[in-house]
């Protein structure tokens, strides 16, 4: 290793800087550099000066300076479009998170038949967004829907769900931790996997009962994982897009824009009304909202966070 | 009875009922997280009056696999499906022509900067589809490749691929962790031997690493064959639709034919599903990696 390492030093000396980059990263960068550079910063610098323009896509974009952001200030379906996605953020991701829990803990021990009970919680997470879309409007359906026949059997009057202005979001709901919890399960079992055995076992020890072994043991040292998983899922549902799409495809937003998520409005801006100004200046938005998240969510992580072996560091 | 029994019985009677309790409700969880997809394969066997009926029944009396072939014509079914196969190839290939040397470079060559630039890979996860798309249609346009499947085709080979649940950066992140995870004696063994970095690459590190390979290719299969963002703001003619798109064909404003439309999402999901029966580790090992959305 030490012979290796000389003589790469040797090359590196003789060669001139040109020849070293060509030996050196360059050309395992060169195709995703090329991507990067073209693909991805000339775009976002695009977009950002697009967002201080009005620009319809037919002439040369205009210069309005801050106007689109003062617009967005004062659109009330914008507002909406905000309120509609906090709401699935705040909802879903703890809920998601606290069922796939749930699962994994119910399935950490062995259990006979554990990898068929896994395979089935997992099943729906690899199910096409589109189709799991195009199944739960069926499920949902107000006259021939399973859930509303369901729901007859115990004597509950069927609902309107993604017709229903108040149950439209919670139906999108059902249908998104539906998708999720199998993947956030799976996730939770590998955490759990590496938390060692002897620290339950010395806590039962010393009299430990179930609820507080998961109180003192089990969380603390789950915390890298469910903070991991709650940026991962806020995110999402921040940006989620295509169950919404689908599912309210013959009117975006319908009804009555309860179903007018951040995203679904970003869509409608640019390529349904042709004001790629203001949709830059809303990706822009989104995506500085998701840095802050992100950053906010590592500086909590300091504090509520948990990893073995720190006390060594 | 002796002592011993009077103590171990209570304790293995209460685990017995604690070990049911258990299997009851992952039964009841199972079966709630199956039945919407029992209902579509049931939905998609129902004749075009037994569909609407109420109160619906769980099961057809009489299963129509005629549904099938009448579901392929309703929409230019197969050509879809070509659609989203070209498209998913390329996925697959471009993201590993572009990502693997890429994950090379980031976990096994060293040079100066490495980690910074690093850092902006990872910082491309955070990088929402949404705020690329406005620019990059326009860009597409410019080059007059909106028309055609190459702006879904072109891309992920200069390591530009975003869709919700998988993205190229994810990929160079995933075959680094998995490159990095190597015995590092194995490449300085190469290096002795005077292999050059392409030989090391090719013959040393792939081969040893392709659990990683397979793993970053399933995702790349899975989220291009289900993706939907962008194929429908890059696509914008009916011949050029992938199946998730041309699924929407099923639906109109004032009648949707649920048995054909169960019929066809069933088949459009069946490759996925496939997959994931029989490469199951793969995507648990990938999801344990990355905690990132399967």
């Amino acid at each position: 290793m030490q012979i290796a390492a000389v003589a790469h030093e040797a090359d590196v000396v003789r060669e001139s800087r040109p020849r070293r980059l060509l030996r050196g990263p360059l050309p395992f960068l060169l195709p995703w550099l090329v991507g990067f550079l073209g693909l991805t910063v000339v775009p976002l610098l695009l977009s950002l000066y697009w967002s201080f323009t009005n620009y319809d896509m037919l002439q040369s974009p205009q210069w309005v300076g801050t106007s689109n952001y003062v617009q967005l200030v004062h659109d009330p379906l914008f507002r909406t479009s905000v309120e509609n996605t906090a709401f699935m953020v705040v909802i879903g991701a703890p809920a998601g998170i606290i069922l796939g829990l749930g699962c994994a803990l119910l399935l950490r021990r062995p259990i006979r038949g554990s990898a068929l009970y896994r395979g089935a919680i997992f099943m729906p997470a690899v199910v096409p967004s589109v189709a799991v879309a195009v199944i739960f409007i069926w499920i949902f359906n107000p006259d021939y829907g399973l859930l509303n026949a369901g729901l007859g059997l115990v004597h509950i009057r069927p609902q309107g769900w993604l017709a229903d202005p108040s149950l439209a979001k919670p139906s999108l709901l059902i249908l998104l931790v539906w998708e999720a919890v199998g993947q956030i399960m799976v996730l939770m079992l590998a955490g759990l996997a590496e938390i060692p055995g002897e620290l339950y076992e010395a806590a039962s020890l010393d009299g430990a009962k179930g609820w507080q072994r998961l109180r003192y043991i089990t969380l603390p040292l789950l915390s890298p994982v469910l903070f991991y998983s709650f940026i991962v899922w806020i995110i999402f549902y921040l940006q989620f897009f295509t169950e919404a799409f689908v599912a309210t495809a013959s009117n975006l937003g319908a009804p009555v824009n309860s179903t007018l998520f951040y995203s679904i409005y970003l869509y409608q801006s640019a390529f349904s009304f042709l004001k790629m100004g203001y949709a830059s200046a809303m990706a822009w938005i989104l995506f500085v909202v998701t840095m802050i998240i992100t950053v906010i969510l590592f500086r909590l992580q300091r504090r509520f966070v948990f990893y073995r072996g720190e006390q060594h560091a | 009875m002796t002592l011993t029994d009077v103590l171990v019985q209570p304790a293995r009677r209460r685990r017995m009922l604690v070990q049911s309790g258990r299997h009851v409700l992952l039964i009841c969880l199972s079966i709630l997280f199956l039945l919407p997809l029992i209902w579509m394969v049931a939905s998609s066997l129902k004749s075009n009056s037994a569909i609407f009926v109420y109160p619906p029944r769980l099961l057809p009396s009489r299963p129509q696999f005629s549904n099938y072939r009448k579901a392929f014509d309703y929409i230019p079914f197969w050509l879809y499906f070509r659609n989203s196969l070209i498209v998913s190839a390329a996925t697959i290939c471009g993201i590993m022509f572009s990502c693997v040397p890429a994950a090379y470079a980031f976990g096994i060559l060293r040079w100066r900067g490495r980690d910074l630039v690093f850092y902006i890979v990872l910082a491309g996860i955070m990088l929402p589809f949404q705020v690329l798309m406005v620019p990059l249609y326009v860009m597409y346009r410019d080059l007059h490749l909106i028309g055609t499947l190459l702006p879904l085709v072109i891309p992920p080979f200069f390591g530009m691929y975003i869709s919700s649940a998988f993205s190229a950066s994810v990929a160079i992140f995933l075959l680094r962790q998995f490159f990095r995870a190597l015995p590092r004696e194995l490449v300085d063994a190469a290096r002795i031997d005077g292999a050059g970095e392409w030989a090391t690459l090719f013959r040393v590190v792939l081969p040893v690493a392709k659990g990683g390979l397979i793993t970053v290719g399933l995702f790349a299969f899975l989220s291009s064959w289900t993706d939907f963002l962008a194929p429908l703001i890059f696509l914008n003619k009916g011949s050029l639709f992938t199946l998730s798109l041309g699924l929407q064909q099923y639906q109109s404003l004032h009648f949707t034919a649920f048995n054909y439309l169960m019929a066809a999402s069933f088949v459009f999901a069946l490759p996925v599903l496939l997959v994931f029966v029989f490469a199951q580790r793969f995507f648990v090992e990938g999801i344990a990696l990355t905690g990132l959305r399967g």
